[in-house]
């Protein structure tokens, strides 16, 4: 396979020619539906995947079972990218939200590899500390934003990894996203309904107004783009 | 178990379409309170319209308004919330 699908991910599509070839007949191909579980807290990593598109959750499972969103990752990104520095437990449930198509690595190929490449471990090292900054704001965000705003903020980003303003994402995904009740959801849904912003049916929100979500989302929204397109800029590592 | 409804009123509407499954009214009501706080959250009003103008209506399936909360009336909790809370131990559900 030539490395044009693998470069869909922006991630490997940063890495030079010459570290793409490295990894590249170690690279296979899947797809996922929604739904689909990659890892479940606790498992030990054994493989790396780099979504083309479509869009992974990381999950939170408390103790009685409840589940809550604490992180995202599209095309932009990848899922256990930090195995490759050495053997890592997942401590979030990955669950395929939005489907799509993976490149996707064996986890001891991964960090044979890694271990060879410098540029490789750079990549690591920076887009495991991006996700650090990103989880700090996150963390912030949801103790001192309201709800309306950071559901406007959800909603920008899945657009952004998905790259459509098509998301197909249910009312019971978005309240889990934000730790709010479904009810609340729907409501705040219906308000940017009857505003233009969006429009809402069955499963699936579509955003009508872009520019009416980014002057109504938190601040974060703005913040995490910064450090996602300082982080990716396009360099040739 | 009962579907429940909880919509917004003011001079227009804001409905829950979909519903919630929940025991028993007393569950119902201690549910609208807690969407009232999460909505209310570091947050003034709705459409343009302070919380105080707004109304949440409980309603069963044949559209039978149960309860009606004022959100002016429901303390604001601004202490940051997370996950499914319902009825945690000890919560008086009437005032």
């Amino acid at each position: 396979m030539d490395q044009l699908r693998h470069r869909e991910n922006r991630l490997l599509s940063t890495l030079s020619r010459e570290t793409l070839a490295l990894l590249e007949p170690e690279l296979k191909e899947t797809s996922a539906m929604q739904g689909a579980v990659f890892l479940e807290p606790g498992d030990s990593i054994d493989r790396v995947y780099f979504p083309q598109s479509g869009m992974i959750s990381l999950l939170i499972v408390s103790r009685e079972g409840d589940t809550v969103e604490v992180s995202t990752v599209g095309r932009e990104g990848a899922l256990g990218l930090h195995r490759g520095l050495g053997g890592r437990r997942s401590f979030t449930r990955a669950t395929v939200q939005i489907p799509g198509r993976f490149s996707t690595i064996a986890a001891h190929a991964f960090e044979r590899i890694s271990l060879n490449s410098a540029s490789l471990r750079d990549m690591i090292t920076l887009y495991t500390e991006m996700l650090l900054e990103e989880a700090l704001q996150l963390a912030a965000c949801n103790a001192i934003h309201d709800a309306s705003s950071r559901l406007c903020r959800w909603l920008l980003q899945c657009a952004d990894h998905i790259n459509s303003p098509q998301l197909p994402l249910t009312q019971e995904f978005l309240a889990q996203m934000l730790g709010v009740r479904r009810t609340t959801v729907t409501l705040l849904a219906q308000e940017l309904q009857k505003r233009g912003a969006v429009k809402y049916s069955r499963g699936k929100m579509t955003i009508l107004n872009r520019k009416m979500l980014e002057d109504d989302a938190c601040e974060c929204y703005e913040v995490m783009q910064r450090q996602r397109l300082a982080f990716n800029p396009g360099v040739n590592w | 178990m009962p579907m429940y409804y909880f919509c917004l009123h003011d001079s227009e509407d804001v409905v829950d379409a979909e519903g919630t499954e929940l025991p028993d009214l007393d569950a119902a009501r201690n549910h609208a309170t807690q969407v009232a706080r999460e909505l209310m959250f570091k947050r003034d009003g709705m459409l343009e319209r302070s919380w105080s103008q707004w109304t949440m209506w409980v309603r069963d399936h044949s559209g039978e308004v149960l309860l009606s909360l004022q959100l002016g009336h429901v303390e604001k909790d601004n202490r940051p919330t997370g996950g499914d809370q319902s009825n945690p131990a000890g919560t008086k559900n009437s005032p």
